[in-house]
């Protein structure tokens, strides 16, 4: 199976959000109240029950040109994932074929873990504690369907398919700084930007923290070395030197 | 421009009075509605919209919860100049009067909107949607509609009610 | 018996037993968390069930610890020439001639086990807890992070340590274990290993 990816043009979209219900619809998850905090921006952060969110950035104005950016905000689907490095229950985070990085709440053990790994900053926790998040609409695109809010963009401001076909068209006059290539082993949702990644709210060089990174190359072997080290060295200190029999004992006298 | 003329008088006056001191004829509107146009107690310009997320005044999808969570309340989009000469802050709650009524609504400073250089004097602009009011939410937490504030008269073209002009005050709640 | 002392009293008995299971759960589990070992989580009814069990041992496990500081922490912090010519000595464990500095009631490896014990088990609880409760607080990002590698780096102290504890008082030095279940020792025993502190209670 190749790997499937999405590929966002912020400079497409036109901020009618109709991909943010439409993932609610597909995943049933319920609204949640909010008010108005003086921008269109609403809820005003990923939650348990908002796997995709429409970001509004409003840069500053020139000569009265408003320069007003609506960004997906949600789940990457990095080949290298943090979250799966992280996380210390089997099952709980796993990849599908198509490179989703896909979810199982039952094996979830809640400890969060993955939202430190997360270089995105995106798993968010319902009130049981178990991850949620946007996994691609994996059930969708296993029966060969596009993912929600691809479906639903009136504009192709997200658009769906083979990760290598997307990384081709991608490449159009203007849009020459395709965000999420090569970072953490290739994203599973690409953007075409026109600027700098920091203009639309992403870092520059997103990597998974080297604490985690240290942790899963030294730490992780070390404890297992360690173990059967110290283990290994009292039989070997056994073998070569016996134990200290009470008889055998000097008194300093 | 003629200087007698203080509207526009090719506009529809629905209710058929001539001069201020009319008395307004039976179903039509008040001569405020027109002839406090100049008037220096309403010293803004305000324009009315819709947004996406509710269809019309938004009776039928302000209860859909999720159309309600993206777009749950009144808010009146005004220019960073403005907010700043009335000591408003992103996301207070303003109100917005109009020689016909009042509303409140949430502000959303923003470069959208910019003053206007007419003649030598700067003109504030706001905007403000008409999909919220009545009825939905219960707890009356969406604010009312913009239309409290339109003036009753008609587009001078298409005689439609002029909902896209008028005048108003900003002031913090 | 007359020729024998008390060395560890009930208390401390029950404490080191409840330190010594609390901990087996506490790797077992661990070891089944670092590497999705899936048979621990099946021995622990599952990877959810695990996550509490190894907390509340986590617990245990620091209440203990803190109890053990009544009965070591002045003896572990009271050092001496001794105790320094003890480490050249390598402890006297790796040659049957040599003749050791004379030891108090812990000798110069049981202090130096008991601090790193105690260092990385403040440490491990200290993040663990971090790592379980998440307090609110900025940068709670960054903290879950260090905490995250503080508690692995204490935890690989703890695997190394402790296996060594374990065998220094079981097979390396016979009559030892008898410690951990009657808290008495034959006075001549003592008399050889801690003759410091036999001379101080004057058996």
């Amino acid at each position: 199976m190749t790997r499937k990816a999405l590929l966002i043009s912020p400079e497409a979209c036109i901020g009618c959000r109709g991909c943010q219900i439409a993932c609610k619809e597909w995943n049933q998850l319920p609204a949640t109240k909010t008010i108005n905090k003086g921008t269109v921006e609403n809820p005003p952060d990923l939650n348990a029950n908002l796997y995709n969110k429409i970001r509004y950035v409003e840069l500053p104005s020139e000569a009265n040109m408003v320069r007003w950016l609506f960004v997906s905000q949600r789940c990457m689907h990095c080949e290298d994932a943090g979250c799966m490095k992280i996380c210390p229950a089997p099952g709980a985070l796993y990849k599908t074929k198509e490179g989703a990085v896909a979810f199982n709440k039952d094996k979830c053990i809640g400890c969060k873990l993955c939202a430190a790994g997360c270089p995105f900053n995106v798993p968010r926790f319902d009130e049981k504690d178990k991850i949620s998040k946007c996994h691609l609409c994996s059930d969708r695109i296993t029966e060969g369907l596009s993912p929600a809010c691809a479906k639903t963009c009136p504009t192709g401001a997200i658009q769906y398919g083979d990760r290598d076909g997307i990384i081709s068209d991608s490449k159009k006059p203007g849009y020459e700084k395709l965000y999420g290539q090569a970072d953490l082993g290739g994203l599973g949702v690409l953007y075409a930007f026109k600027d700098a990644p920091k203009l639309y709210g992403l870092d520059e060089k997103p990597a998974i923290p080297e604490s985690i990174v240290f942790w899963h190359n030294v730490l992780k072997p070390l404890a297992y070395i360690g173990l059967g080290g110290a283990v290994a060295a009292s039989l070997l200190h056994y073998v070569a030197f016996g134990p200290k029999k009470d008889e055998e004992v000097k008194k300093d006298e | 421009m003629n200087k007698k003329h203080r509207i526009n008088p090719t506009i529809k006056l629905f209710y058929g009075v001539e001069g201020p001191n009319d008395k307004p004829k039976k179903g039509g509107g008040l001569p405020e509605d027109v002839f406090v146009s100049g008037d220096a107690k309403f010293p803004y310009v305000a324009t009315t919209y819709r947004v996406s997320e509710h269809w019309q005044t938004g009776v039928l999808t302000r209860h859909l919860p999720w159309m309600q969570e993206l777009m749950p309340q009144q808010f009146v989009e005004i220019s960073k100049e403005l907010a700043a000469e009335k000591g408003v802050k992103n996301g207070d709650k303003i109100n917005v009067s109009s020689a016909r009524g009042k509303v409140w609504a949430i502000a959303m400073v923003t470069d959208r909107f910019k003053p206007f250089k007419i003649m030598n004097s700067t003109v504030h602009q706001v905007g403000l949607p008409w999909c919220f009011g009545w009825q939905y939410p219960e707890d009356g937490s969406g604010g009312d509609s913009s239309n409290l504030l339109t003036p009753t008269i008609g587009d001078a073209n298409t005689m439609i009610p002029e909902t896209k002009a008028f005048m108003v005050n900003v002031e913090k709640a | 018996m007359s020729n024998m002392v008390r060395k560890a009293s009930v208390f401390e008995i029950l404490n080191h037993w409840s330190l010594a299971v609390s901990f087996f759960i506490l790797t077992v589990s661990g070891f089944g968390f670092l590497y999705h070992i899936e048979g621990v989580g099946s021995i622990f009814g599952g990877f959810n069930q695990m996550k509490t069990i190894h907390n509340w041992a986590g617990v245990v496990f620091s209440v203990s610890l803190f109890f053990t500081l009544f009965s070591y922490i002045v003896e572990a912090l009271s050092i001496s020439g001794d105790d320094i010519a003890w480490i050249f000595k390598g402890g006297g464990y790796f040659s049957k001639k040599t003749v050791v500095p004379p030891q108090g009631k812990l000798n110069t490896g049981q202090k130096l086990y008991y601090l790193t014990v105690l260092i990385a088990g403040i440490a491990i609880t200290a993040t663990g807890l971090v790592i379980w409760l998440r307090p609110e607080m900025a940068d709670i990002r960054k903290w879950i992070l260090l905490s995250h590698l503080v508690h692995n780096i204490s935890f690989v102290f703890m695997v190394i340590a402790i296996p060594l504890h374990i065998y220094l008082a079981t097979l390396a030095n016979p009559g030892t274990v008898r410690i951990m279940f009657y808290g008495t020792v034959p006075v001549e025993w003592a008399r050889k290993r801690h003759p410091k502190w036999v001379q101080k209670i004057g058996a």
